[in-house]
């Protein structure tokens, strides 16, 4: 009983998709048109957007190469500025300037010492640093023989009197 | 009616989609199936090269530069994008129009370079088959001069005063003239000159003749104009030293092939010009940042102090000249440290100049400090003494009777004035430099316990300092099939043994610093971007001890004063020893020449200089005590004012006020 019902329904649905399609044919060209279309649309925005980007990453690319040659020259103007200031700094040129302008080397004979309050000999300039007990020592050579090391190590061992 | 209407209106926007997306499909196709940018990608989409970082820098201790890298140009001949004519009437190659244009590239490279015509031809044209196309591009000057290079600046100028390029109109001319003057205020007209250069070009379009047109874009890409369009100018790095031979011998020099050779460039050639790296530099910009870039090179600051390297040099050749030497060394160290503040040595040479220490196939750039081997003569005494005390066997105090000969290993030993001196403490064999009080004490010794010593103190054997081409010295032992006997009493003195310059400073060091030698260096720091790496002073060995050494120095200090020594400075006090040795030849010694040195250290108390002086063959006069003992004394007049170093009464003054 239930199957007879069920089967008259779909008849009826057939028959209006039927006449639908009968009293205007372009429904069917839409139905298969509007996938195609959705279809095309898609692949086309694909296609627009990959293009948009690849071409913005050669021409960032492009930017970067660019700015790369550019950080290139800069460098070289750099070295070429480092040079030549180094060369107008060189101690024949500074020797040479203080000549031209009426400087001579300082004699021993001409320095005079001022007692100066508070100040010590701890303050005086060194070639080296004072080397005291919390600053960093001498490293010395580790060279110790294998026949050292047991000696040294007997007493801990109990071998030994301390 | 309308069921047609809209069916059409349905296929017409169908058409339509379906060729925007045919359109956007072909061009994916057409750019990523391009038969051209197949034959790229198939054949060489870029290049590769062999990149090798700029080097690193070298800088004294107060971070003066001592060597850095400065900008060259290698000028070559692209013979690819040569332009010339090169067909006939009839439609055929002529080769020979080839061969004409490259001549008159060459003639006109010769001008603008202020060449001669006949020694760029023959390289432009030498290995070019008739066609010329068997090159594709050649090296024409591998490090040409900055102002010779095609600046933009510069050919701008040659192009307005009618130098070099085509004739250009005055209206041109004026535009120009204002852009090369910078008249325009750069706040409204930030441009750069080349951007300014290029809206003027475009600005006048085809008005532009279209020889000054091509002119002024070849110039624009940094070529000599358009009828040298093949040359072509890549800036290339090689190394300078703006204080042209000031520490010529401690730098080394490196040749073009980017490699360090001897002194600290030949030593530390791994930090400053680390690896090349082939690189692939891909012309395809989707692959830009894919590339392997070499890691940049570190910079090195060394314990030279220029100022002092300066001095040293100065003091040495005013030396050699007032005493009429043939050559020398003088050395400046820290003994506390091991610090090497200068070295300078003769002949010196310029590193920039390379060509010349090339052709210098004696000196080759060596440096003589560590290099050159020599007998050290009476300065050695100073080991000798130094072994005596060390051995208990002998105090400050004990005495000798100096008879003027001694006669050991079937030789007789004689003191330098032939004279016998009588009964003599230590402190007087020192004062007077007695060979045959120095060949008692180590005679006494006896081999085991003196070679040892000499051993401890660093004689015969490499101090490993970081100059490149160190050698050992020479120190025979009993047992080595050359020593004799002899050898024993002589090695006293100084003879028969042979020691470096920096060797036997280092030795003597240990007397100025308790005893205790410190590794010599030039190394302080190595930076390497935000990393420091910092050389600690490393001791090299305890030969003796400090009370050894203290007493020794006070000795040295006590025989300078009673002989009034000309290394004396008024209000220091110095310890030190002269020495004249004998100049060895291949059968016994030179008759006529010897070698003058003075190896001494201050102030007494708190030793922060040590100075050894060698002058080899001076004419004026044979002893060390009239040429290398004032030359030390100048060295330390000099020193003390650089380094502030206070008289001794001041010192004493200051250290009783706390």
């Amino acid at each position: 009983m239930v199957v007879q019902a069920r089967d008259r329904v779909e008849g009826q649905h057939q028959a209006s998709f039927g006449r639908a399609f009968r009293q205007a044919p372009w429904r069917k060209h839409r139905q298969i048109l509007a996938p195609l279309a959705i279809a095309m649309f898609a692949s086309a925005s694909f296609g627009a957007v990959y293009l948009a980007e690849t071409s913005r990453a050669a021409v960032t690319g492009r930017n970067v190469q660019r700015l790369r040659l550019q950080v290139e020259k800069l460098g070289f103007e750099n070295d070429l500025l480092r040079a030549h200031n180094a060369g107008v700094q060189s101690a024949a040129a500074l020797i040479k300037r203080a000549q031209q302008l009426g400087y001579k080397p300082l004699q021993i004979d001409q320095i005079e010492f001022m007692e100066v309050a508070g100040f010590s000999l701890e303050n005086m300039p060194r070639v080296h640093p004072q080397q005291d007990e919390h600053g960093e020592q001498p490293i010395d050579p580790y060279d110790e023989t294998l026949a050292h090391w047991v000696m040294r190590q007997l007493p801990k061992w109990g071998f030994m009197g301390e | 009616m309308r069921k047609a209407s809209f069916h059409n209106r349905l296929g017409i926007v169908t058409f339509i989609l379906s060729l925007g997306t045919l359109f956007v499909f072909y061009r994916l196709i057409s750019i990523q199936f391009d038969a051209k940018a197949a034959i790229i990608a198939d054949g060489q989409p870029g290049i590769f090269e062999m990149v090798r970082p700029p080097r690193g820098r070298i800088y004294d201790r107060d971070g003066d530069l001592l060597a850095t890298n400065t900008v060259y140009y290698e000028l070559g001949i692209d013979y690819k994008s040569l332009g010339f004519g090169d067909e006939n009437e009839d439609g055929q190659t002529d080769h020979i129009d080839r061969r004409i244009a490259l001549e008159e590239v060459a003639l006109e490279l010769s001008r603008v370079l202020e060449m001669p015509y006949e020694s760029l031809r023959p390289i432009i044209l030498d290995d070019v088959g008739l066609d010329g196309g068997q090159l594709a591009y050649k090296k024409l000057i591998p490090y040409m001069e900055h102002n010779l290079a095609p600046d933009l600046e510069r050919q701008l100028h040659r192009l307005l005063d009618g130098s070099y390029g085509p004739p250009i109109s005055a209206e041109l001319a004026e535009q120009l003239g204002v852009l090369l003057n910078r008249d325009s205020d750069p706040d409204i007209n930030p441009l750069s000159m080349a951007a300014q250069l290029q809206l003027l070009m475009e600005s006048y379009g085809t008005d532009l003749s279209r020889e000054v047109s091509e002119h002024l874009w070849a110039v624009l890409a940094g070529k000599f104009g358009e009828r040298l369009r093949c040359i072509t100018a890549r800036p290339v790095l090689l190394r300078t030293y703006p204080n042209g031979s000031l520490a010529g011998h401690i730098l080394g020099l490196v040749l073009y092939n980017q490699t360090g050779y001897y002194g600290v460039e030949g030593y530390y050639d791994d930090i400053l010009g680390g690896d090349t790296v082939r690189t692939f530099k891909s012309i395809i910009p989707l692959d830009v940042g894919t590339e392997l870039r070499p890691e940049t090179n570190a910079d090195v600051y060394l314990t030279i102090d220029r100022e002092v390297q300066f001095l040293a040099e100065q003091v040495l050749i005013d030396s050699i000249n007032e005493y009429e030497a043939r050559s020398g060394m003088l050395l400046v160290a820290d003994p506390g440290t091991g610090e090497i503040l200068a070295i300078a040595a003769t002949p010196g040479f310029d590193p920039n100049d390379i060509s010349a220490v090339i052709s210098d196939t004696e000196n080759e750039g060596r440096n003589p400090a560590v290099s050159e081997q020599f007998e050290p003569g009476s300065v050695f005494k100073i080991i000798t003494m130094a072994a005596a005390l060390e051995s208990d066997v002998f105090s400050r105090y004990s005495t000798y009777y100096d008879t003027g000969k001694f006669e050991y290993g079937g030789i007789v030993i004689q003191n330098w004035d032939y004279k016998a001196h009588e009964l003599q403490d230590m402190t007087g064999l020192l004062a007077h430099s007695l060979n045959v009080g120095a060949a008692t004490l180590s005679t006494t010794l006896g081999p085991k316990r003196y070679y040892d010593l000499l051993t401890a103190f660093g004689i015969g054997r490499l101090t490993h300092v970081d100059i490149a081409g160190e050698a050992s010295g020479l120190l025979k032992r009993p047992g080595d099939p050359d020593w004799h006997d002899a050898d024993l009493a002589t090695n006293a003195f100084g003879q028969g043994v042979a020691v470096t310059g920096l060797q036997l400073l280092t030795a003597v060091s240990a007397v100025a610093n308790d005893g205790v030698i410190m590794q010599p260096h030039l190394l302080r720091e190595i930076r390497e971007g935000d990393m420091v790496y910092t050389v600690q002073p490393q001791v090299l060995g305890r030969p003796i001890s400090a009370d050894v050494a203290r007493t020794l120095a006070d000795m040295l200090a006590t025989s300078l004063q009673s002989e009034s020594s000309l290394a004396l400075v008024e209000g220091y006090r110095l310890a030190g020893k002269t020495g004249t040795a004998q100049i060895p030849m291949p059968y016994g010694y030179d008759p006529d020449h010897t070698m003058a040195s003075f190896i001494g250290w201050g102030p007494l108390e708190d030793p922060q200089f040590i100075i050894y002086v060698k002058l080899d063959e001076p004419m004026i006069s044979p002893w060390g005590s009239t040429t290398a003992a004032p030359t030390f004394s100048k060295m330390v007049r000099r020193l003390v004012i650089h380094l502030e170093i206070p008289p001794e009464d001041i010192r004493n003054r200051l250290a009783a006020n706390g």
